[in-house]
């Protein structure tokens, strides 16, 4: 066990792209966790994902050794957290595990949105923050004028920021000193009853399930009981350690200290990140306060491509679930696609991120339903429901009104851009409710709007319109009255209930029109004509019309040929599994994937 | 009944729509080359036969390209002589070989007369100028006359013409005059008419890809027409893009469509051998002239891949090659193949396919309609997933 005393446990926080990864391979080098190399693709990224994204969407955690100038060996945790604003929860379970932050400016672009939702939730966890101004060396780094920044947004003194460039290595010992000398070493009591925090957990292929601990109180040991307080579940501890981009086996992990720990666990259901553990033989009195639930802000219908897979799909949302504690999902039954899962999730990215793991990581192929928000509806007889998937709309004639979530939309943006970004607003049903200087160049600007318009691509349209400088944070702020409509999309007649989604009544055509448009292109010619419809209620909006094939003939197939054409037909049936079939049309995924781009 | 094939990878000029293993030939030392390959090809059918025990079922010689025409009379009748040695001349039912017009002059006709050769199939692609100049073709109407001409002197009255149509802006009148002009020849028992396929990797695919040439298929509309045209002439629709007046179908051919033996022989040819009761295997030869050289000199033959089917392989392949033909597939050896589960599912979509007419059922049989034809590889898709 480490001497808590000369213990550190921190994680990165900053807006995106300020260079947090870059930073956090910069500490793992100078603690020879990893090798110095010319590589741009940070370490601590491990989903293939995140590379695709170029962001961090799950937080990990590496441990290293730091001999530092005042003769100590001290043992540094740094817990990595994603910079996008759809992960503020998984930031905020980082967090928990640790005494201090490193608050991570960019020396050219100052304090933005997220720098401030993030410090906000740093402040809350009573953390101690350490200002860090990064990307020094570039030609229009403006230190002063960032160190102003820091103090009259977030209201701390900045005077003492360490100022480094992550990518190259200026000023990252002293960055590391300073971590030492400032954030404070751990508290909590060795001989107090175990007391450890799950605040993150994944699935090894070896190992089975993986949970990241921060133990605050007591040891825990290889044999021990360990019972997991929320769930009540007991199980034996078979391995832990720590994590330093492998596991690193230990002989116990005591009070202060942060890893891994690996039991006999063996349905992943039973397990929630968040909870307590504990021993079993000595329990402790208090579980930790718990985490906030994270809202779901985006629902849709996740479905495997085969009706058969759906239990192949169950197991693999339950191992999601583990690295992912921040998606809710549940069984649904659609007339269309067969069985699925209802999810929510944080944001759209968030949504597209999970669309991919599911593909890329766990192999299964899965299409989904619009992602929309939830929708109060007030019904004739009193009656008040939330629906969260078109399906579950209710009969039209019993709907008294419909109310939509709001957003308070927080937008900082270069004076020039004012009007580029009032020019989009114009098209988001926002109304604007405040604008101030934050200094002599930078306009905060908060708007009302509906959640719907902020999930689909906002925050894509308003980097493309301000050149992405502009940066933004959103927080729910209510329901209000809305003229909604249920979309339907009608293939040859038949209601397609996957592509149905709701929509403001002004842009129901528009959206229609275009849905129906892509639709077209996207199903394949088949043996008969089809009809795509757009309709409200039983009134079409739009139509488009697929011709029959004329062709699908192969001239010549000799002696030479046979192969060949049997390999080309094998070919095509491996495809047909990409395919869902709509009464008697097939649909490529690729379809339902374009009618989720249709609301951006 | 089993066949044997011999490619000869040799065009003076490489077509723009072909993505057939073919060599151009601007070589200055192509009479070596030929009897080279000539001398190639006669030890690769040593090898091949000293593996074959009983030769009695072979009735078929195919010589195809490539253009055999184009090597020369005289390395011709080696091969055939080469070939007799092991399947004698009078067992053969058909002798055919590929004919560019070009070549044949009436001593070329002569001597493969003499030779044996029972069936010439010509490459006229068309009679309209327009056509072959589109196409890149060398030979014009007046030559594919003149071929024509020469074999009917000669007494051949077994003539295949190949033809293109779905030509980019090349009319359907252009066509059935293309049609007319053939049929004024009665030695052509036999039509085999193509319509014009994009390949990859051509220099067509890349015309069109970059609209140099505007592709707008008319396809069904010529296929129909072609089909009318030549059924009301006494031919039999027999196979997708092939037509014979009854008793003149290409007996080679059919065997390709009822999975029937074959042996190819040659740079690129294709074979399909059967052992025994179930094992079915096919093979590929090399691609290249210098590693067949290399394989034939080390005493090897000179294949490239072979596979042998599995059962489901087998039944694709049965419904692909049995949906060509007017024969259609038999339900009964359907049922050899799939368990009763999935040849209820066959039945139900064969079912659907007859009512909305692209398949009729008689006496047993699936046969594909001239619609059904039209989508062929949908039908088989289909009934195969």
């Amino acid at each position: 066990m480490f001497d808590k005393s000369r213990i550190r446990n921190f994680s990165i926080i900053a807006h995106i792209d300020h260079g947090k990864s870059t930073l956090a391979d910069r500490l793992l080098e100078v603690g020879g966790v990893k090798e110095k190399s010319d590589s741009d693709t940070p370490a601590l990224d491990f989903m293939p994902v995140e590379r695709e994204h170029g962001i961090t969407v799950k937080a990990q955690s590496a441990t290293f050794e730091y001999r530092s100038k005042d003769g100590n060996t001290y043992l540094l945790n740094l817990i990595d957290t994603p910079g996008h604003i759809d992960f503020n929860y998984e930031v905020r379970r980082a967090l928990k595990a640790c005494e201090g932050v490193i608050l991570l400016v960019d020396a050219t672009q100052g304090v933005q949105a997220q720098t401030i939702t993030n410090f906000l939730l740093a402040m809350e966890e009573g953390l101690e923050i350490l200002p860090v101004i990064n990307k020094i060396d570039l030609p229009n780094a403006n230190i002063e004028a960032t160190k102003e920044e820091i103090e009259k947004e977030l209201g701390i003194p900045a005077d003492d920021a360490i100022l480094i460039s992550a990518k190259n290595g200026t000023g990252i010992e002293e960055l590391v000193e300073a971590i030492i000398a400032r954030i404070p070493p751990p508290k909590g009591d060795v001989n107090l009853p175990l007391k450890a925090l799950v605040f993150d957990s994944f699935y090894d292929n070896y190992k089975g399930v993986v949970a990241k601990i921060r133990v605050f109180d007591g040891v825990v040991k290889p044999g021990d009981e360990i019972l997991f307080m929320g769930g009540q579940k007991k199980y034996k501890v078979e391995e832990l350690g720590y994590m330093a981009l492998k596991f690193i086996k230990k002989e116990e992990l005591g009070a202060g200290e942060v890893g891994y720990l690996i039991g006999n666990i063996k349905s992943i259901s039973d397990f929630t990140v968040g909870d307590t553990i504990t021993l079993s033989s000595n329990p402790t009195k208090e579980p930790l306060p718990g985490y906030r639930e994270p809202k779901p802000m985006v629902f849709a219908c996740i479905f495997p491509t085969e009706n058969q897979d759906f239990n192949d799909l169950k197991e693999v949302m339950m191992k999601l679930k583990l690295t992912d504690a921040s998606i809710v999902f549940e069984p649904v039954n659609s007339i269309s696609l067969g069985m699925g899962f209802k999810c929510g999730f944080l944001g759209l990215l968030h949504m597209q991120i999970v669309m991919e793991r599911l593909e890329t990581e766990f192999g299964v192929s899965v299409i989904s339903t619009i992602p929309t928000v939830k929708y109060k509806v007030n019904l004739k007889n009193g009656e008040v429901v939330y629906v969260e998937n078109p399906l579950e709309m209710p009969d039209p004639t019993k709907i008294d009104s419909i109310e939509e979530p709001y957003a308070l939309v927080t937008i900082i943006v270069p004076e020039t851009y004012i009007g580029d970004v009032m020019e989009l607003m114009q098209n988001k049903r926002a109304i604007q409710k405040s604008m101030s200087y934050i200094d002599s160049k930078r306009v905060e600007i908060k708007y009302e709007m509906p959640l719907s318009e902020v999930i689909y691509g906002f925050f894509d349209n308003l980097k493309s319109a301000t050149s992405g400088y502009a940066s933004m944070d959103y927080e729910f702020i209510g329901y209000r009255e809305s003229d909604i409509v249920k979309l339907d999309i009608l293939v040859n007649g038949k209601p397609v209930d996957a592509l149905s989604f709701l929509v403001h009544r002004d842009q129901a055509v528009y959206k229609g029109r275009e849905l129906v448009r892509k639709l077209q292109k996207l199903i394949p010619r088949h043996l008969f004509p089809i009809a795509i419809q757009a309709a409200i209620g039983s009134k079409v909006i739009a139509r488009e019309d697929i011709a029959p094939l004329r062709k699908d003939v192969t001239a010549k197939c000799y002696g030479g040929d046979v192969t060949r054409k049997r390999k080309l037909l094998e070919k095509q049936k491996e495809g047909k599994k990409k395919l869902k079939m709509i009464g008697n049309v097939s649909i490529p995924q690729e379809a339902f994937v374009e009618v989720m781009k249709i609301n951006q | 009944m089993k066949g044997i094939y011999i490619h000869i990878p040799f065009c003076s000029k490489k077509c723009i729509y072909c993505d057939f293993t073919v060599f151009d030939t601007n070589n200055r030392f192509l009479e070596e080359l030929f009897k080279e390959y000539t001398d190639l090809v006669c030890v690769e059918i040593d090898l091949r036969f000293q593996e074959i025990l009983n030769n009695k079922d072979f009735k078929t010689l195919y010589i195809g390209g490539g253009t055999p025409s184009f090597i020369g009379v005289e390395n011709l009748l080696r091969i055939l002589d080469k070939i007799f040695l092991y399947v004698p001349f009078s067992q053969f039912e058909e002798i055919t070989i590929e004919a560019n017009p070009e070549d044949v002059s009436l001593d070329f006709v002569k001597r493969i007369k003499e030779m044996g050769i029972s069936r010439v199939s010509l490459g006229i692609q068309s009679m309209s100028e327009k056509a072959l100049e589109k196409l890149s073709r060398r030979n014009t109407p007046q030559i594919n006359r003149t071929a024509l001409e020469n074999l009917a002197n000669v007494g051949f009255d077994n003539i295949n013409v190949d033809l293109i149509f779905d030509v980019p802006q090349v009319p359907l009148e252009d066509v059935i005059n293309s049609l007319d002009v053939v049929l004024q020849y009665n030695v052509v028992k036999h039509v085999s008419a193509y319509g014009l396929t994009v390949e990859e990797f051509t220099p067509l695919k890349l015309f069109v890809d970059r609209g140099i040439i505007k592709y707008g298929s008319s396809f069904e509309e010529q296929f129909i027409a072609i089909h009318e045209y030549l059924t009301s002439r006494g031919f039999r629709h027999y196979e997708i893009s092939n037509y014979a007046i009854p008793g003149y179908e290409s007996k080679h051919n059919l065997l390709y469509w009822r999975r029937q033996e074959y042996l190819g022989i040659g740079v690129s040819a294709c074979g399909f051998v059967r052992r025994g009761d179930s094992s079915e295997k096919r093979y590929q030869n090399v691609l290249s002239i210098n590693a067949y050289r290399d394989m034939l000199f080390r005493g090897e033959l000179p294949v490239r891949y072979e596979e042998f089917l599995t059962r489901n392989e087998a039944f694709d392949e049965l419904v692909m090659l049995g949906l060509r033909t007017s024969e259609g597939i038999d339900l009964e050896q359907v049922r050899t193949f799939v368990d009763d589960e999935r040849y209820n599912i066959f039945l139900a979509k064969a079912n659907n396919f007859i009512s909305q007419g692209f398949l009729e059922l008689c006496d047993r049989k699936l046969i594909p309609t001239l619609k059904g034809w039209i989508i062929h590889n949908s039908l088989v898709f289909e009934l195969t997933s």
